[in-house]
């Protein structure tokens, strides 16, 4: 056997350096608890290096399990099992499951109205100390040590071989951050090394301990006090069947099964089976039952062979009870091989067996399972029961109080999922601290802390290209992933799909909720009414339900119905003081009831959605209504989600990124470089954490650019301005040309607060550009044509000098816009040109 | 040969247990040939019939192994007597005569906890004692002229004290007239006892200015601790070189300090000046209560009243000499209760051909083999993996 090197900061060292090494780990231990750790980065490395297991192309590590006695057939078992346990899927369910969340060291709201926050913050140093004969439970102790954002610390013997070393090597090897090294050491040190392990106890914040009482009462003298003890102790399991349930076949193999099945080395293998009955006969007649079954099965099942001690037990144990036979208390069946073995005894107290295919087989009836059970309470664990359908809930409780953890029907001892609490207990909250803070009212509009530390970019490969919206509608969705589909696009081409998982949808809710709260919505005094769109597969009116709901807002669900008069009066009548929607739907709303509106005077908040909204639309429902918040709600799509919000701070179309769920870049309009400075440029969203479509450098369709400098909300994600659809950006025989520059300019300098279409059109070699305008603005077209050939150069530039462009005023009634089926939105751009 | 303070003890029955008497009567511990190979078979007879007579438990045990007492004819055959463990006799009274002829019931001080129970009539009392007194006779440790300092690393007698080992190294004391006799696990006044050390060193560096023989008993773990505390304080004494050592009961609580015999008895002899071949250990249990004593080279001969087979520790067969597995002592000289053939609870290896001269064989005990503490933790893994239902 190779020596076994020294893991050391996630590097392999010379097992000949740790002395000196060791004495310089107080100092680095000092320094690298400072470091913040990343569950995403944790969970892509982890989800590489199990792939590239599962893959077989992870080098030596079969190799390394051989030489701790595995045959080669058992560590390619082990390591497909551990393959699959690294899998990002498993690993996220398991931090969701017991953490609650695939980010728990963010310090977020337990509820948004008030300021109090928790989240779960990683023990510090763990020590893991893990039994020398098994290679596979240090590492996989490591990671869940890594999952709660320890630093780890794991002692194998001298002898226990490398395999730990050189699978946690592997997973630093495959973070590509290099961020999770400072998290792992693998130290090669005896227990007969007492002076190095309490130097090493006394730097931990916990001690993680598989094994035995003895090894945890040593460890304990030896540790400080007030280290965290977390034992993982031996647990015993066994069987409990009705009289009927225990004449059913399947039951009986799944049982027999259970026993031949690791020799009952796992803690959930049974090592008694209980009937229900205080009539010995049916014992015997059970047992005679199981042991033609046993029979069957053990043939069937590889042996392990126990070794001399081991052996010895087993005799032991089975002598004993032969001699109780001789006194007519209990019975010994056993085949002339002694392959198994079942120990009938007539007294209910649980023993524990001594395993290598040994079962007791005991009664008691359930009046005695609390009492019975009582001395073995710490040690319990699974227990098989085998009842019937109105039996199972009244026999589980009785089994549970008396100490079980874990319920299973016979056959399924060992089976298990993702995030399963371990001997009743989640094994990633053993190893966190749950912190709470409560910042006053510095805390307001804050959902979480990780608003205001910086966001660190998610890892994309090398040469990951820009995804286009025909890329996006052609990725594989998983169908275990298929949840929610909502209409894609709208504008162009035929109907697609966007779709997410339930998990995507509430993750990417939560974080839109987040950041309605930053923008000002206050779920303590607003009476909320939601008004978007909803139907034909359109997503507003849903999220924006599940939005406020996470916020725990009063709402009132009444989308965007054309009945504009009982919107109204519902807003009177029940107080609504918040309307969500889109821009076009409010303003109509306010349009045609105005007065109603107006006498009522409490509107005080509006989140709008979907499209810009005016600011001389703004201003006059400032102004007319005393609106005090007009707030974009989200910036988000029916492709990707939401996006991005507006603190207070931000004006028009600026909006803060939602760094918890998406990262941005802008690239240059013509080529995929980034943009410098304020440039506009092309946005492109990658999705941090979706099952559904999975969005890699999505080119969303909209262009904007970067508002430089600190926002003074203090949140650190960063700003950007819209600049308008993509599409919005488009040429007419000369430069690049931006709808959005259009209606600002009618806007700011003709103060026109309504629609604005335009139409491209080629005819006989000449480009025309149709400006279509609302006639109710009373505005004249020769005026409208002047300012925007005077104000926008780049439309002078081809209309006036070039001359290949005709510039059209068209004044039409509102009913003459093109809309959007279904969405009712403006088509703001009709280009006619196309083929 | 001195035999004036261990008169023969009588068989309950001397008509039915004649051989057991005679066999008893011994005075020669490591006698062998076929002549006494034939008084010990006849009896085993008379004892296994005196069992299965009185004790229904041990007819049944018989009877489910189709053994007949008669039928147990050579030396070989010994082999077939049904064996019971040990540790049945902690938890059931198998008496094979009256209560009323009972004198005494010892309880040993169980390594787990557990505390043993055995029954003795006087004769399985006394015929013990006496085996242990030719044992001491034959290595010449009994000197009546010999005025003795006693150091026992055992517990200080209670009024009432039932445990076993207390009354071995009280009786030891018999064997040479004691000037003192010190305690080490001294009696608190409260129904415990404490391990003095510092009066135990105290203890041995006075016995060394007296300049009398000292004979050390007990716990070979408490004289550890003493002799290593000595050394850390860099205190030894001289004892005069016709002192004893001989130490029993095993380490107790202290199994994961044990160190190796041959390291002890070289502590010994730096730390008290006591050679190596005056330090011995013996080996018995309350089970079976002949004793085991080792010899000048440290080995645990089997004496004329037993015999001493391994067996495979599955299959219970015996083996050959130098294969190891689970310790089986057999004895006619239990009356009170059917401890004739009795499985213990240690692993060990038999050997021959010691350069002592004896030409019995001796066992070398490997360690316990019933803990039940085995487990792997193959299970921690098992359960960490995330394994879907095998």
């Amino acid at each position: 056997m190779t020596s076994a090197p020294v893991l050391w900061r996630g590097e392999i060292r010379d097992p000949a350096d740790l002395s000196d090494l060791l004495r310089t780990l107080p100092a680095l231990l000092a320094g690298d608890l400072a470091l913040r750790p990343d569950p995403a980065v944790l969970l892509e490395a982890a989800d590489r290096l199990g792939a590239a297991i599962l893959a077989g192309t992870v080098p030596d590590l079969q190799q390394a399990l051989i030489e701790t006695g595995l045959s080669s057939v058992e560590a390619d078992q082990t390591l497909a099992t551990i393959g699959q346990f690294l899998l990002k899927s498993n690993l996220e369910q398991k931090l969701r499951r017991e953490l609650g969340s695939v980010d728990p060291f963010a310090i977020r709201r337990v509820t948004f109205t008030g300021p109090v926050f928790e989240g779960w913050a990683p023990l510090g140093v763990l020590v893991h100390l893990a039994p020398a004969n098994v290679p596979t439970v240090g590492p996989l102790s490591v990671i869940e040590g890594l999952l709660a954002g320890n630093i780890n610390l794991l002692k194998t013997s001298r002898k226990s071989g490398r395999f730990p070393q050189l699978l946690l090597k592997a997973l630093v090897k495959a973070d590509q951050t290099g961020s999770l090294a400072p998290f792992i050491y693998v130290l090669p040190i005896s227990s007969r090394e007492q002076g190095s392990l309490h130097d090493l106890f006394a730097l931990a914040d916990g001690i993680a301990i598989w094994g035995g009482e003895e090894t945890v009462d040593a460890v304990k003298k030896q540790a400080p006090r007030g280290t965290e003890m977390i034992v993982w102790g031996h647990r015993i399991s066994f069987s409990y069947l009705t009289t009927a349930a225990s004449t059913d076949p399947a039951t009986l193999r799944g049982i027999a099964e259970e026993v031949c099945i690791l020799e009952q080395q796992a803690c959930s293998s049974p090592q008694c089976l209980y009937l229900e009955t205080s009539d010995s006969a049916e014992l015997y007649d059970l047992a005679d039952r199981l042991a033609v079954v046993l029979a069957m099965v053990a043939s069937t099942v590889p042996r392990t062979l126990p070794d001399r001690v081991e052996a010895a037990e087993v005799t032991t144990v089975t002598e004993l009870v032969r001699l109780e036979a001789c006194l007519k208390r209990g019975a010994v069946i056993e085949p002339a091989d002694r392959s198994w073995r079942l120990l009938v005894d007539p007294e209910p107290w649980l023993r524990p067996s001594p395993l290598f295919r040994t079962l007791w087989i005991k009664p008691m009836t359930r009046d005695q399972i609390v009492s019975t059970l009582r001395p073995m309470r710490a040690y319990l664990q699974t227990v098989t029961l085998g009842c019937t359908r109105d039996e199972v809930a009244l026999l589980s409780s009785l089994l549970i109080a008396a100490g079980a953890d874990r319920i299973r029907q016979p056959g399924m001892a060992f089976s298990s999922y993702p995030g399963e609490p371990h001997d009743g207990l989640y094994a990633l909250q053993r190893y966190s601290r749950r912190i709470s803070v409560n910042p006053g009212s510095l805390g307001d509009g804050v959902a979480s802390f990780a608003e205001f530390v910086a966001p660190s970019a998610p890892f994309l490969p090398e040469g990951t290209p820009v995804m286009t919206k025909d890329d996006f509608h052609h990725v594989v969705v998983d169908p275990k992933t298929e949840h929610l589909s909502f209409k894609s696009g709208g504008s162009s081409g035929a109907p697609k799909l966007s779709v997410f998982s339930y998990q995507d949808y509430q993750d990417q809710m939560a974080a839109a909720a987040d950041g309605l709260f930053a923008a000002g919505l206050d779920p303590v005094t607003d009476r909320c009414i939601n008004l978007f769109n909803a139907g034909h597969l359109y997503g507003g009116f849903i999220s924006f339900f599940t939005i406020l709901e996470v916020l725990g807002a009063v709402q009132f669900p009444m989308t965007a119905v054309p009945e504009t008069r009982e919107v109204a009066e519902a807003i009177v009548k029940y107080r609504v003081n918040t309307l969500l929607g889109i821009p076009v739907y409010l303003n109509a709303l306010f349009e045609e009831h105005g007065d109603l509106l107006r006498e009522y005077g409490g509107v005080k908040k509006i989140f709008y959605g979907g499209e810009h909204f005016s600011a001389a639309q703004a201003a006059h429902l400032r102004d007319q209504f005393g609106i005090e918040v007009i707030r974009s709600a989200v910036y988000g799509s029916n492709d990707a989600g939401p996006l991005a919000f507006a603190c207070p701070h931000c004006e028009g179309g600026v909006h803060h990124l939602m760094t918890a769920n998406q990262w941005l870049e802008i690239l240059k309009l013509e080529s995929d470089e980034p943009v410098t400075g304020d440039e506009v440029g092309r946005l492109i969203l990658t999705s941090r954490q979706r099952h559904g479509q999975q969005i890699l450098r999505y080119e969303i369709g909209d262009t904007g650019r970067w508002v430089q400098g600190p926002c003074p909300c203090g949140r650190k994600s960063p700003r950007f301005e819209l600049m308008g659809r993509h599409g919005d950006v488009f040429r007419s025989g000369g430069p690049f040309l931006n709808y959005r520059k259009i209606v600002h300019l009618l806007t700011d300098h003709l103060t026109y607060a309504g629609e604005v279409q335009l139409l491209l059109d080629r005819r006989g070699g000449r480009e025309q550009i149709t400006v279509r305008i609302d006639k109710s603005g009373d505005l004249d077209a020769e005026t409208v044509r002047r300012l925007l050939i005077d104000q926008y150069p780049e439309l002078a530039l081809s209309v006036v000098e070039f001359g290949v462009t005709d510039l059209v005023i068209e004044l039409v009634s509102s009913s003459a816009f093109e809309r959007i089926p279904n969405s009712g939105k403006l088509k703001t751009i009709i280009d006619r040109r196309e083929v | 040969m001195n035999t004036k303070r261990t008169e023969p003890m009588m068989v309950p029955d001397p008509d039915a247990l004649a051989g057991v008497q005679l066999l008893c009567n011994s005075r020669d511990p490591y006698r062998t040939g076929s002549e006494h190979d034939a008084l010990f078979i006849r009896a085993m007879q008379e004892i296994l019939l005196w069992h299965q007579q009185r004790s229904p438990f041990f007819a049944a045990l018989l009877g489910s192994q189709q053994i007949d007492p008669r039928a147990i004819a050579t030396i070989e055959d010994l082999a077939r007597i049904p064996t019971i463990h040990a540790n049945f006799f902690k938890t059931h009274e198998l008496l094979s005569v009256d209560r009323s002829a009972l004198c005494s019931s010892l309880t040993s001080s169980g390594t787990t906890g557990q505390k043993s129970q055995m029954f003795y009539d006087p004769f399985t009392l006394l015929s013990g004692q006496q085996m242990v007194a030719a044992i001491f006779s034959y290595y010449g440790w009994d000197r009546p002229d010999k005025q003795t300092n006693y150091l026992l690393y055992a517990y200080e007698p209670l009024p009432a004290s039932r445990l076993g080992t207390s009354h071995t190294n009280t009786f030891l004391c018999r064997f040479a007239p004691a000037a003192r006799v010190s305690y080490v696990l001294r009696a608190t006044g409260t129904s415990s006892h404490e391990f003095d050390l510092f009066g135990a060193i105290r203890t041995l560096q006075e016995y060394a200015d007296e300049g009398l023989p000292v004979r050390i008993f007990g716990f070979p773990s408490f004289l550890y601790f003493t002799l290593v505390r000595m050394r850390d304080l860099g205190i030894s004494v001289t004892l005069p070189a016709d002192s004893l050592v001989f130490l029993g009961g095993g380490w107790k609580g202290a199994a994961g300090e044990q160190i190796s015999k041959s390291e002890l008895y070289a502590l010994i002899t730096d730390r008290l000046g006591i050679p190596d071949d005056r330090c011995r250990e013996g080996y018995g249990s309350v089970e079976h209560s002949v004793p085991y004593v080792e010899c000048a080279h440290h080995h645990l001969h089997q004496p004329v009243w037993s015999r001493v087979l391994i067996r495979d520790v599955s299959s219970l067969q015996p083996l050959n000499d130098g294969e190891p597995g689970f310790l089986h002592f057999l004895t006619p000289h239990t009356t009170s209760v059917p401890a004739v053939s009795v499985l213990m609870g240690d692993l060990a290896v038999l050997h021959r051909d010691c350069p002592c001269g004896l030409s019995t064989p001796y066992f070398e005990v490997l360690g316990r083999a019933g803990v039940s503490k085995n487990r792997s933790c193959a299970v921690a893994a098992a359960e960490l993996l995330q394994r879907e239902a095998l």
